[in-house]
């Protein structure tokens, strides 16, 4: 059989046990000879099995990747994450402007809210158009955000703070009294919305969306997930005029109390409130951790300013339990 | 540091011993050439030996051997060890490099036939199904640094024709070559490859 020994071609057969024997030694010679020439059998490997996966290989093929290649557990491990890699590059496939836009516009009733009739519809519709095709920052901004704002409503739609000690990120999150290893909802549905919701600010990043906000949900995924490393780096990134708001503060207070420091979290969670006293996240966060401190008045009095701000009943529950708590009820 | 170097002589004596159990013909004066070549200084040599050992162990996880890295890093100190001295000049790595592709590539040729050691993930792959293997994936994604993940899942996109296409736009965008962006892939795929062993194996052994 005709081969060069070093090609892509080359390095293929060789993988799939197609060369002969005298072939193999002398390719196997040139190969450990050279650190260039090996790294591309490397990258020859990777290749194949992306045909093996993508299903480009002839059935010949198949059987001799099967047989010849699929030899160790390393090659086993190529094998797993190409073709995991392969199904989650299916499952999130690049969007267009223009069809991110009509999904938009058709899934989001907060867009569209309170217009059922087409006619309505229409003078918004040539009024958006009109903006985004005769400004430039118009199309600029909806391409940054609106990423930004999916992705948030992406946590907010999936995201539950377990109701029992709890503290809760910004971003008006809905309360569970399941905690997530009790939850029905498995860890792969709550990486896929996690892992979907970090693409969407990636997207809005590269299409130059404030650097700012980037770095404020992003560290609320991964507060989220529990990455409070990758979570910090991003608080600390965000600049000087947004890091002291009282969402940013906020966010910093439980990055620390979910740390268990918790005089740093009450520091920060005091500052938020300082900054904003109508921000009832804070006001809970801050009745948590006193009571984690000891201070149990001091926690109760946080929970009744926070409950004169609390409109939903679930988390007005979740107070009153722990009130309840630091009565000694 | 002194303790150190003799924990070190010692081990390096064990090993010594390892390689006449695995019925290695070895004669004294190859060894003491192996030694020699290491350093003149049989203290030092024993640290360069471990040195030595660390470099292949990190060599055979980066072309993807985790689990059996340390078994090849072993296999090919003895294929050295085995080598008359009159070979030996310069410094050494360079050579127990060359010798651990030979092995690479001698243990891809060979399926392993001898039965796995008991709770090796690597022979439960039957019991790793796809969804597991999915999710495992999703994990390690999050865990990688964002440019990186971002250029791992865009170079995963499309097919056939398309793909080639789009990778040479990746390229193009990157301002490297197709080669060094599967490069930069591979080098990827490495450190989320090692995620998902570790992930893998630990979800193994939870069922």
């Amino acid at each position: 059989m005709e081969q060069d020994s070093k090609t892509e071609l080359g390095l293929k057969q060789y993988l799939l046990g197609q060369l002969t024997a005298e072939d193999r030694q002398q390719l196997e010679e040139e190969l450990a000879k050279s650190e260039e020439d090996f790294e591309q059998l490397l990258l020859a490997e990777e290749e194949l099995v992306d045909e093996y996966v993508s299903g480009t290989l002839s059935e010949q093929e198949v059987e001799r990747f099967e047989r010849h290649f699929l030899t160790t557990p390393g090659r086993h491990l190529k094998l797993q994450s190409v073709r995991a890699l392969r199904r989650y590059t299916d499952e999130h496939p690049p969007v267009s402007f223009w069809a991110r836009v009509s999904q938009q516009i058709r899934q989001d009733g907060s867009v569209v809210n309170g217009m059922s009739r087409p006619r309505q519809l229409l003078r918004p519709a040539i009024a958006v158009l009109a903006l985004c095709f005769g400004s430039f920052w118009g199309v600029r901004l909806w391409q940054t955000a609106l990423p930004i704002y999916q992705a948030e409503n992406l946590l907010k739609q999936n995201y539950r703070v377990y109701m029992e000690g709890s503290p809760r990120p910004s971003g008006g999150y809905q309360v569970t009294g399941e905690s997530v290893l009790m939850s029905p909802t498995g860890p792969q549905a709550r990486n896929a919305y996690l892992a979907r919701a970090l693409d969407l600010v990636e997207e809005a990043s590269a299409n130059g969306a404030d650097a700012d906000k980037v770095h404020e949900v992003r560290a609320r995924i991964f507060l989220i997930q529990g990455n409070l490393e990758e979570a910090l780096k991003e608080l600390k990134l965000i600049g000087a005029t947004r890091s002291d708001t009282a969402s940013v503060l906020n966010d910093r207070g439980v990055l620390h109390f979910k740390e268990k420091a918790w005089l740093e979290s009450e520091k920060y969670f005091e500052a938020a409130v300082k900054q904003d006293p109508q921000f009832k996240e804070a006001w809970y966060n801050l009745a948590l951790v006193r009571a984690q401190l000891g201070k149990k008045t001091e926690a109760s009095s946080s929970l009744d300013q926070y409950l004169t701000l609390e409109a939903d009943p679930s988390w007005k529950n979740a107070a009153l339990e722990l009130k309840k708590k630091l009565a000694g009820n | 540091m002194g303790r150190q170097l003799s924990a070190a002589s010692r081990a390096f004596s064990s090993k010594a011993i390892l390689l006449q159990a695995k019925g290695i013909v070895l004669t004294q004066q190859a060894f003491n050439a192996l030694l020699a070549w290491l350093s003149p200084d049989r203290e030092q040599a024993a640290l360069r030996y471990e040195e030595v050992r660390q470099k292949l162990l990190q060599r055979f996880r980066h072309w993807g051997c985790f689990s059996f890295s340390e078994e090849l890093a072993d296999k090919t100190i003895d294929r050295v060890a085995e080598k008359k001295p009159d070979i030996y000049s310069g410094d050494c790595m360079p050579y127990f490099y060359c010798v651990a592709r030979y092995i690479y590539l001698e243990w891809s040729r060979q399926p392993r036939l001898e039965p796995m050691p008991s709770g090796d993930w690597a022979d439960n792959r039957q019991t790793v199904d796809k969804e597991c293997e999915y999710e495992c994936l999703q994990h390690c994604l999050t865990r990688l640094p964002r440019e990186s993940r971002r250029l791992v899942v865009e170079f995963f996109q499309d097919e056939r024709r398309k793909k080639i296409d789009h990778r040479k736009r990746l390229a193009g965008q990157l301002r490297i070559t197709p080669n060094a962006l599967r490069i930069r892939v591979h080098r990827i795929m490495i450190v989320l490859r090692s995620c998902m062993e570790d992930y893998l194996k630990k979800r193994i052994s939870l069922k």
